[in-house]
């Protein structure tokens, strides 16, 4: 008897703990934490300068452009640097200002911002091939198999993300902006889920969306409570001034990671943490200011540190 | 040096023209009082172009392309030996975070120097003498001994300030 009444028990805790929010996918998340378990340079070392963008691979090596050096670096898992490459020029693997970077499968693709074209090198850093883009890049992401997908500058033209072969062939493109928005104010990180959305952080505007590859919007949320940001004249051109958002990352759990910019309570250094159903779940500090964020496939965030002589590598304790 | 020369040879205003040459008058008096030609020397005195440098520019890779063609217009021996670098900092800073921040534009110059073959080195204006000096982000000071005269510049040059420079600077 008193066996099954434990037995009840149990039953009926497990039941009533399936019903809470924290036990619904990715809703169940009330807060997280950052633990530092890598940092990569600073001021006692020679090895980065002004880092722009990171990838990580599946065994743990870390890839950094540097736009001092004009780099592509290669780190162990315990950050040792083990292999650089790249230089300032513009021949085959070098840049003039290196500054976004991805990875997929044995590819890393790079960006110059000057350059409408994307760099191909292997994961051991020897230069491959330049993927063909139809103008200059704003944003970067691989999409596997091959295929990139980069979100392009046009001045006058509202924002497009375009999905690439590798040779630089069109495949589909996604018209997410709305017309004349202004100059710059469609500029965007976004990040791909892998089963056919894009998540989307708009840089001047306190704006983050969800659509389906075919261009369907299926949310928006605003994060900083819709402030707008202010602009400023460069010859005759009327441009955004700060940064509402700075960057956009997914975490293997479906979790939205959207780093604020200078508009945020705490600027550059505001991660908040949305569900892929868009519900703002909790928020989190960086301990320094950074320009992005990059999430690994073994839930490692990493970040900037002290503008940029650091990259710092954190685990994300889920709570 | 009459106010009226330095306007004639700056790119900056006279009364800054002005403010510059009496700056360099007291903040470093053994150059200023030796009035002879600056040998080849690592004393930041004696060194007849200066380059001074606006710390923010080095965490905006993109702006330092002027400064990147001021020196590859130089020849290396000539950066070695007449040009010396001066990090200016503008910002409101002090206590740690400007100590932190220092060793931060340091780091970034180091970088930036050896990726670009860059000659001379710089040392940081600490006690912000110039950091009100010009809203350039980058100023050359080119001291004429011969005519004992200032001139400044301000980044990017056009040819005919490039080639005025190396003619000074190679004599």
């Amino acid at each position: 008897m008193k066996l099954r009444t434990l037995f009840v028990g149990a039953v009926v805790v497990a039941a009533a703990l399936a019903g809470t929010p924290a036990a619904r996918g990715s809703d169940r998340l009330r807060h997280i934490v950052l633990e530092e378990v890598l940092s990569i340079g600073g001021l006692n070392e020679e090895t980065l300068f002004q880092w722009t963008g990171v990838a990580a691979d599946d065994e743990g090596f870390i890839y950094v452009l540097d736009a001092m050096d004009y780099s592509l670096k290669k780190f162990d898992v315990r950050g040792k640097l083990l292999k650089k490459t790249g230089g300032k020029g513009q021949g085959p693997g070098e840049f003039m200002a290196p500054r976004l970077l991805d990875g997929s499968g044995d590819s890393l693709y790079a960006t110059d911002q000057n350059i409408a074209a994307i760099f191909v090198f292997d994961r051991n850093l020897e230069f491959k091939r330049m993927i063909p883009c139809p103008s200059l890049i704003e944003h970067l992401k691989a999409l596997g198999d091959g295929r990139v997908a980069v979100s392009v500058l046009g001045f006058q033209e509202p924002g497009r993300i375009l999905i690439l072969n590798g040779e630089g062939k069109l495949l589909s493109e996604l018209a997410y902006a709305d017309k004349g928005s202004g100059p710059l104010m469609d500029s965007i990180s976004f990040v791909p889920d892998g089963r056919g959305h894009f998540y989307l952080a708009y840089l001047f505007q306190d704006r983050v969306e969800k659509w389906t590859v075919e261009g369907k919007r299926l949310w928006g949320a605003k994060l900083l409570g819709g402030k707008k940001t202010g602009t400023k004249k460069i010859a005759s051109f009327v441009l955004p001034g700060e940064t509402c958002l700075k960057g956009i990352a997914l975490d293997g759990r479906g979790h939205v990671f959207v780093l604020g910019g200078r508009l945020a309570k705490n600027p550059s250094r505001d991660v908040f943490v949305l569900s892929q159903d868009g519900e703002l779940l909790t928020t989190c500090t960086l301990p320094d200011t950074s320009h992005c964020l990059y999430i690994d496939r073994a839930h490692f965030l990493y970040a900037r540190g002290d503008d940029g002589i650091t990259l710092k590598k954190y685990r994300i304790v889920y709570e | 040096m009459s106010e009226r020369r330095l306007r004639h040879f700056g790119a900056v205003p006279g009364i800054l023209g002005g403010f510059v040459m009496a700056g360099v008058l007291s903040f470093f008096p053994l150059w200023a009082a030796s009035g002879a030609a600056a040998p080849a020397s690592s004393g930041v005195g004696r060194k007849s172009c200066w380059v001074i440098m606006d710390i923010e520019s080095f965490f905006c890779p993109p702006c330092l392309q002027p400064l990147l063609d001021f020196c590859r217009a130089l020849p290396a021996v000539v950066q070695e030996e007449r040009v010396q670098g001066i990090l200016v900092s503008r910002a409101p800073e002090a206590g740690e975070l400007a100590g932190r921040r220092r060793l931060i534009v340091q780091k970034k110059w180091l970088g930036f120097r050896q990726a670009n073959d860059i000659r001379f080195s710089a040392v940081m204006d600490d006690s912000r003498f110039f950091s009100g000096f010009s809203k350039a982000s980058f100023v050359i000071l080119l001291f004429d001994e011969e005519t004992q005269s200032l001139k400044c510049y301000s980044l990017p040059l056009g040819s005919a300030q490039i080639e005025e420079i190396m003619g000074h600077l190679l004599k």
